[in-house]
C-alpha cells in the first residue's frame, strides 16, 4: 500500500515536490519488501481473511513472490528516480506520480495475492494503472486510442483468465495458488488449464495478443520501462509459474509452441523498425516468448530466472531508449514535426550520451545471449530444456516437438542482429540530423544512477557466480528449495556452444549490415517502409493490427446490426403493437357509434316517431284516438290470442 | 413493534400534503421540504440498516422477516366465498433492506439534483414524494395487493414526471412507459386473484378465509383443489396452471427489470426524462422488477423456476450480451447508458436463475450497485445536459483538459460498471458469474456454458465505456458550438455534494462487500435453501 499512499500525497503535494514526496514514500516499502524476504525465509507467512461470505481470500509471501516483490520495488525506485528527470517539466507530474504509485501498488498485490480471485482483482487493477500511464498525455488522440486498444485486447484475455479462475473456484475447488495439486485430466480441467493460459498470454503480450505492447509504447518512456518490460508484462509468465500444477500436458504443449512462435515472431518483426521504442517493445515480447515457452516445456525456474534477469537488462534498455529520446526532446524541443524516437534521425550518439551508450550496450549484449552477461545464463536454460524436451517429445513419437526448439534457437540468432542494429544506429555512425553536445543530459543522480545500477546488474556475478552454469542462479535454491531438482541435470556443452556461435553469429551479421561503413546506414535516413513481402510482414509485425482492426470492424458491424435489429424489430414490434391497439379501438369506437350506439339511436328514434305517433294521438282528434285505441286493443287481443 | 416501515412509507405522503397545502410560489420552502422528508426517510432506512439483526436464521418465512407490522386493513364478509382479507404487512428481510436502503439514499440525491427546477415546483415534488413513499412501500409489502397497490402507484406520478417535466418527445416517451409497464402489471393482477383464490385456510368457525398475504404464499399454504397449488391438475395447452402464473409474473416484472426484448421503453423513457428521474428510473425503479421477481415470482413458485431455470438464465444473458452491443451503437450518451442498465440488470436476472448461494447474493449486491452506479452515470450525463443541452457523444472531445474533476468521476463510474475490481461492480457480476458458472455441479438447473458465454460482457461493456471515453473526454478540446465553451465549468458544489455519496460508496462497497453481503447472507443462504427443498418437494407432488 505505500506506493499508492505516496502516489496520493505526491498528488495532493502538487506538481513541484511529487517526485520527491513518491520517492520518499517507496523508501519505507523497499525496507519492509526486504524485512519480508528475511521473513519469510524459513516458513511462508500467510494472511487470510474473510472478504465476503463464503470467500476467504488470502495473502501469501514465499519465496518465489518475496524475491519477485524485491525487484519490483528495485526496478520501480530506478523508474521513479529516472521519472523525476524525465518529467521535470511536465505540468501534470503529480497526475503522474499518484497513477505509478497505484501501478506498483497494484502489482506487488498481484505477486502476493494467494486466492486467484484476489490475484485477477490485482491483475485488473495493473491492467487499469496500465491504460491510464499508456494515456498519460491523453490530450493526443493517438496516445489515447493506443491506451484504449491496450486494454481491450487484455481485456479480452481477462475475460478467459476469470473463465479459468472461476472454474477453478467452482468445480475444481483449488483458489488457493499454494494449495493447488495436479488433477486428472478432464475437460474441465482442461478448460480451465485454457481460460489461465489465455490470461496469461494476454498479460505477457503473447501471439495472439502481442499486438497490445507496441502500442503501449504510447507511454511515457520510464512507464515502458517500468510496467511493458520489467514488471506487469511478467505477470502472465509468474501466474503460469504458479498454476503450473494444474495445467495439463496438452496445455503445456500448447503453451510451449505458443512461445516458441512468439518468439520467432516477434524477433522478426523486431527486425525492422524505425521506432526506437518499437524495437525494444517486439524484443520483449520476443523475451516473454521464451519465458512462456520455458513454462510449457517444464524448466518453470529457468523461466523465472530469465523474467528476473531480463527485468534488468530490459529496463536498462528502456531507460537508456529514454536519455536518447530524452535528449532529442530537448534539442528539438520547438520543432514538433520532428519524432525524437525515430532512428531514422538519429546516430552518432555514443559521445553525447557516453554514459548511456555504454549502459546500453552492456544491457544489449544480455540480451543478446554473450556469455559473461545475465542473459546467457537464463536464456541458456530455456533453449536447453526446450531442447531436452522436444528430444523427450519427439521419442514418443511428435517429431514435430523440434519445431518449438528450433524456433528458439533462430530466434537466439535473430535477436543479437536486431539489438546490434539499434546499437549501431542510434550509437555509431555519424549523427543522420543535427546533434550538439547539452549540459546536464546525464544529471548523476537521476539517470546515470539507474543506468548504472541495471547495466551492473546484466552482468553475470550477481546472478551466479559461474558465469557459463545456467543453473548457477543463487536464487535458484531459495526459491524452489527442494521442490526442484534441475530439471535438466547439466547444461550440455553443445546446446551452449551452439547458443553462444547464434549470438556471435547475430551481432557480426549486425556489424555487417549496419556497420559504421555501411552505405545501409548513411542512407538510412532515408529509408521508408519495407515494399518487399517478407520485409512488410516484418515492419507491420505480421499484420497484427490490421488483423485486430478487422476484427473491431466486424465487431462494430455486430453492433450496428443489433442496433438495427432493436430499432427496426423490436422497437417496432412495440411500437406498432401500440398502434394496432389504436387501430383497434378505432374500429370499436366506430363499432360502438355505428351500431351499438346506432341501436340505443335507433331505439331512440323509433320511439320518438312513435311518440310523434302518439302525440298525433294526443293532439285531441277524438276519433283518431278512438282508432287507435281500437286498433292497439286488436292488436293486444290478437297477440294474446295466438 | 415499531413503526419504522410505516415512518418509512408515509413520512413522504405526508411531506406530499404539506406542499400541497401551500402556495406554489414557495418554492424555497418547496424544495426544502421535500429536502428534509427524504433526508429523513434516509435516516430511518439507515436506522434500519444497523438495527437489521444479520445473526437472525429464518426457519420459515414466516420469521424471515423483521421491523413486521400487521394491520387488518380490509375485511369483507363474501358469503359462501368466504372472507376477503387485505391486511397492512410490512416487514424486511436481507432481500428487501438493502433496496430500501439503496432507494432512500438516491431518493435524497434526486432532490438534490431537482434543486435548479423552476417550472411548476409544487406539483413535481409532491408527485415525487409520492414516488418515494410508494417504492419504499413496493419494497416492505408483504400483501400482495398492498404491494400492487404501491407498484402501481407508482406509475402515475412517474408519468406525470416524465410527461410534464421530460424532454421534446416526452408525450411518446411517457405514453410509452405508462402502457408497457401497465401491460406487464396486468399479468401481474391476473396471477394476484389466481394466488388470492388458492391461498388460504379453514379457520376454526369452518369459514375458508383466503389471503393475499406473501407470507403463506411462499410457505406454500394452498386450499384444497385450489386453481395454483401444486397438487392442481389445471392446465391451459397442456402446460399447467402454475406455469402460466409464473410466466406472467415473469413476464410483468421483466418489462419492469427490463430484459430484452421487453426493453425498448427504457431508452425512450430515460432519454426524454429529466435528470433526477432518469436517476430514480434507473437506480430504483428498475430494481422493483427485480425485486419482484425475488419476492414473488421465485418465493411463490419455486417448483417453476427450477424447471425454467434455463430458459429464464438464456433472458439474462440475452440481455447482457445484446444490451451491451445495442449500447456501442448509441451516439446519444444518455441512451448509451440506458442500455448499459439492460445489460447490467442481465446479470441480476441470470444470478437469480442460477439458485445458488453466490449466484443470487450476486444478484442482490449487482441490483444495490447498479443502484448506486447507474445513478451516477446518469447524474454525469446530466451535468453535461444542463451546459450545452446536448448529449451527443460526436459534439464533444477532449473534456479532459477541460473538466478535470468531472472527468475523475467519469472515469470512475465507467470503470465502476464496466467491473472493475476494487469497485461495487465487479463484486456483483463476479458473484453472478460464479453462481451461473457452478450451478451446473452445484445444482443442475442450468449448464455452465451460459455462464461461460455471460463472461463475454465484460469485454463488450469495456469496449463501449473506453470507447465513449475516448471520444467525449481525451484527445483535443473541441465543442460543437462555441457557444458552449463558456458553459463548460467543472463540476459546481451541488454536483460534487451528490457523486462524492455514491463515489465513496462504489468504493467502499468494492473493496469491503461483506459490509452488504453479512447482513443478508442468512437471508440469501434460506432463501436458496428453501426454494430448493419447496421447489424439489412441490415438482414430486
Amino acid at each position: 500500500m505505500l506506493p499508492l499512499l505516496g502516489g496520493l500525497v505526491a498528488y495532493f503535494t502538487g506538481v513541484k515536490h511529487a517526485a520527491k514526496v513518491s520517492l520518499v514514500g517507496m523508501l519505507p516499502g523497499a525496507v519492509v519488501s526486504v524485512l519480508l524476504l528475511l521473513l519469510c525465509r524459513d516458513t511462508p507467512v500467510t494472511l487470510r481473511w474473510e472478504w465476503m461470505p463464503g470467500f476467504t481470500l488470502g495473502w501469501r509471501v514465499d519465496h518465489i513472490s518475496a524475491v519477485l516483490v524485491c525487484l519490483v520495488y528495485f526496478i520501480s525506485l530506478l523508474v521513479y528516480l529516472f521519472s523525476a528527470h524525465y518529467l521535470k517539466s511536465d505540468p501534470a507530474i503529480h497526475r503522474y506520480y499518484a497513477k505509478l504509485g497505484f501501478f506498483t501498488t497494484s502489482m506487488l498485490g498481484l505477486l502476493l495475492a494467494d486466492h486467484l480471485l484476489l490475484l485477477f482483482v490485482f491483475w485488473e487493477l495493473v491492467g487499469f494503472s496500465s491504460y491510464l500511464l499508456i494515456g498519460f498525455w491523453f490530450a493526443d488522440q493517438v496516445k489515447a486510442k493506443s491506451a484504449r486498444e491496450a486494454f481491450m485486447v487484455n481485456r479480452v484475455a481477462d475475460a478467459g483468465l476469470l473463465i479459468g479462475v472461476i472454474l477453478m473456484i467452482t468445480e475444481l475447488g483449488q483458489p488457493f495458488l499454494s494449495e493447488m495439486t495436479g488433477q486428472p485430466a478432464s475437460f474441465i480441467v482442461n478448460l480451465a488449464g485454457f481460460g489461465l493460459m489465455i490470461g496469461a498470454l494476454g498479460k505477457s503480450a503473447q501471439f495472439p495478443f502481442f499486438g497490445w505492447l507496441p502500442k503501449a509504447m504510447a507511454g511515457p518512456t520510464p512507464v515502458s520501462a517500468l510496467i511493458h518490460a520489467a514488471t506487469m508484462v511478467a505477470a502472465g509468465v509468474y501466474l503460469l509459474v504458479r498454476v503450473a500444477p494444474i495445467l495439463t500436458p496438452v496445455v503445456l504443449s500448447v503453451i510451449a509452441v505458443i512461445g516458441a512462435l512468439t518468439a520467432l515472431m516477434a524477433a522478426v518483426a523486431a527486425l525492422s523498425q524505425f521506432d526506437i521504442k518499437k524495437v525494444l517493445a517486439y524484443s520483449t515480447i520476443s523475451q516473454l516468448g521464451y519465458m512462456v515457452m520455458g513454462i510449457g516445456v517444464g524448466a518453470a525456474d529457468s523461466s523465472l530466472f530469465h523474467l528476473w534477469t531480463h527485468a534488468f537488462f530490459k529496463a536498462g534498455l528502456f531507460l537508456g531508449a529514454g536519455a536518447v529520446i530524452h535528449y532529442y526532446h530537448r534539442l528539438h524541443h520547438d520543432d514538433h514535426s520532428f519524432d525524437t524516437q525515430d532512428m531514422r534521425q538519429m546516430g552518432g550518439l555514443r559521445k553525447m550520451l557516453p554514459i548511456t551508450f555504454i549502459s546500453f550496450v552492456i544491457c544489449g549484449l544480455a540480451l543478446s545471449g554473450l556469455p559473461f552477461f545475465s542473459g546467457f545464463l537464463s536464456k541458456e536454460g530455456i533453449l536447453t530444456n526446450a531442447w531436452i524436451w522436444a528430444a523427450g517429445q519427439s521419442n514418443n513419437g511428435y517429431w514435430m516437438a523440434y519445431a518449438v526448439s528450433d524456433m528458439a534457437f533462430i530466434t537466439a540468432l535473430i535477436t543479437p542482429i536486431y539489438i546490434g542494429r539499434q546499437i549501431l544506429l542510434v550509437f555509431f555512425g555519424s549523427p543522420r540530423s543535427a546533434v550538439k553536445k547539452l549540459i546536464g543530459m546525464e544529471p548523476m543522480f537521476t539517470l546515470k544512477m539507474p543506468l548504472i545500477l541495471l547495466a551492473v546488474g546484466s552482468v553475470w556475478f550477481l546472478h551466479a557466480l559461474n558465469p557459463l552454469d545456467a543453473n548457477g542462479w543463487w536464487l535458484s535454491g531459495f526459491m524452489f528449495g527442494e521442490f526442484s531438482e534441475p530439471a535438466s541435470g547439466n547444461i550440455p556443452m553443445y546446446t551452449m556452444v551452439l547458443s553462444i556461435a547464434l549470438a556471435v553469429a547475430g551481432l557480426a551479421i549486425a556489424y555487417m549490415f549496419f556497420g559504421p561503413k555501411s552505405t545501409r546506414v548513411t542512407d538510412f535516413k532515408n529509408a521508408s517502409a519495407p515494399h518487399t513481402w517478407y520485409g512488410s510482414i516484418s515492419y507491420q509485425s505480421w499484420y497484427i493490427e490490421p488483423i485486430y482492426d478487422q476484427m473491431a470492424k466486424g465487431y462494430s458491424v455486430l453492433v450496428n446490426l443489433a442496433k438495427w435489429v432493436d430499432v427496426k424489430i423490436i422497437d417496432r414490434c412495440v411500437n406498432s403493437a401500440g398502434v394496432w391497439s389504436v387501430v383497434l379501438s378505432k374500429v370499436l369506437a366506430i363499432i360502438d357509434r355505428e351500431i351499438i350506439d346506432g341501436l340505443v339511436n335507433f331505439i331512440a328514434w323509433l320511439s320518438k316517431g312513435i311518440g310523434n305517433m302518439f302525440t298525433g294521438i294526443q293532439s285531441g282528434k277524438v276519433q283518431n284516438q278512438l282508432v287507435w285505441m281500437i286498433t292497439i286493443l286488436l292488436i293486444l287481443i290478437l297477440w294474446f290470442q295466438f | 413493534m415499531s413503526y419504522l416501515l410505516s415512518w418509512l412509507i408515509f413520512l413522504p405522503f405526508v411531506a406530499a400534503l404539506v406542499i400541497g397545502i401551500l402556495p406554489s410560489h414557495l418554492k424555497g420552502v418547496i424544495k426544502s421540504i421535500a429536502l428534509v422528508a427524504t433526508c429523513c426517510q434516509l435516516v430511518l432506512s439507515i436506522i434500519l440498516f444497523v438495527r437489521f439483526d444479520g445473526s437472525l436464521v429464518p426457519q420459515g418465512w414466516a420469521d424471515a422477516f423483521q421491523f413486521t407490522e400487521l394491520v387488518p386493513w380490509i375485511t369483507l364478509k363474501l358469503g359462501t366465498l368466504g372472507l376477503l382479507q387485505i391486511d397492512y404487512f410490512v416487514g424486511v428481510d436481507g432481500i428487501s433492506m438493502p433496496l430500501v436502503v439503496l432507494s432512500t439514499l438516491l431518493l435524497v440525491i434526486g432532490v438534490i439534483s431537482s434543486w435548479k427546477l423552476e417550472e411548476k415546483v409544487k406539483g413535481y415534488f409532491i408527485l415525487y414524494l409520492i414516488l418515494s413513499g410508494s417504492l419504499v412501500g413496493c419494497f416492505v409489502a408483504l400483501d400482495f395487493f398492498l404491494f400492487y397497490v404501491f407498484f402501481e402507484f407508482m406509475l402515475l406520478p412517474m408519468f406525470f414526471l416524465i410527461g410534464i417535466w421530460g424532454g421534446p418527445r416526452r408525450s411518446y416517451a411517457s405514453i410509452k412507459f405508462f402502457l408497457y409497464t401497465l401491460l406487464g402489471s396486468l399479468f401481474i393482477l391476473v396471477v394476484m386473484i389466481g394466488l388470492y383464490l388458492s391461498v388460504g385456510e379453514i379457520n376454526e368457525f369452518g369459514i375458508q378465509v383466503n389471503t393475499f398475504s406473501l407470507v403463506h404464499m411462499m410457505d406454500g399454504n394452498y386450499l384444497l383443489n385450489s386453481l395454483l397449488s401444486p397438487e392442481s391438475n389445471y392446465a391451459i395447452w397442456g402446460v399447467s396452471l402454475r406455469s402460466w402464473a409464473f410466466i406472467f409474473l415473469l413476464l410483468g416484472f421483466l418489462i419492469k427489470l427490463p430484459a430484452v426484448p421487453f426493453h425498448t421503453w427504457l431508452p425512450d423513457a430515460h432519454v426524454e426524462a429529466p435528470t433526477a428521474i432518469s436517476l430514480l428510473l434507473a437506480g430504483v425503479l428498475l430494481k422493483v422488477g427485480g425485486y419482484g421477481l425475488f419476492r414473488i415470482c421465485y418465493s411463490i413458485f419455486p417448483d417453476i423456476a427450477i424447471e425454467l431455470a434455463m430458459p429464464v438464465a438464456i433472458i439474462g444473458l440475452v440481455s447482457i450480451i445484446y444490451g451491451g452491443l445495442v449500447a456501442m451503437a448509441q451516439t446519444d450518451l444518455k441512451k448509451l447508458i440506458a442500455y448499459s442498465s439492460v445489460s447490467h440488470m442481465g446479470f441480476v436476472l441470470l444470478g437469480l436463475a442460477a439458485l445458488t448461494s453466490e449466484g443470487v447474493s450476486g444478484s442482490v449486491f449487482q441490483m444495490v450497485s447498479h443502484g448506486f452506479i447507474s445513478g451516477a452515470l446518469f447524474l454525469l450525463v446530466g451535468v453535461i445536459y444542463d451546459r450545452t443541452h446536448d448529449r451527443q457523444i460526436e459534439n464533444v472531445s477532449g473534456l479532459a483538459s477541460k473538466m478535470p474533476k468531472y472527468t475523475f468521476f467519469v472515469v470512475l463510474f465507467f470503470f465502476a460498471s464496466l467491473g472493475l475490481p476494487g469497485l461495487s461492480g465487479f463484486v456483483g457480476e463476479v458473484l453472478v458469474l460464479i453462481g451461473a458458472i457452478g450451478a451446473e455441479s452445484t445444482n443442475g438447473v442450468f449448464s455452465r456454458w451460459i455462464g461461460i458465454v455471460a463472461v463475454l460482457g465484460i469485454i463488450i461493456s469495456a469496449a463501449y465505456y473506453l470507447w465513449t471515453l475516448q471520444r467525449m473526454f481525451f484527445g483535443n478540446y473541441w465543442t460543437r458550438e462555441e457557444s458552449w465553451d463558456a458553459k463548460m465549468l467543472d463540476i459546481s458544489t451541488r454536483e460534487w455534494l451528490m457523486l462524492v455519496p455514491l463515489a465513496v460508496l462504489v468504493v467502499i462497497l468494492g473493496v469491503f462487500p461483506s459490509i452488504l453481503l453479512g447482513p443478508i447472507e442468512n437471508s440469501v443462504t434460506f432463501f436458496v435453501d428453501s426454494l430448493m427443498s419447496q421447489g424439489q418437494m412441490f415438482l414430486s407432488q
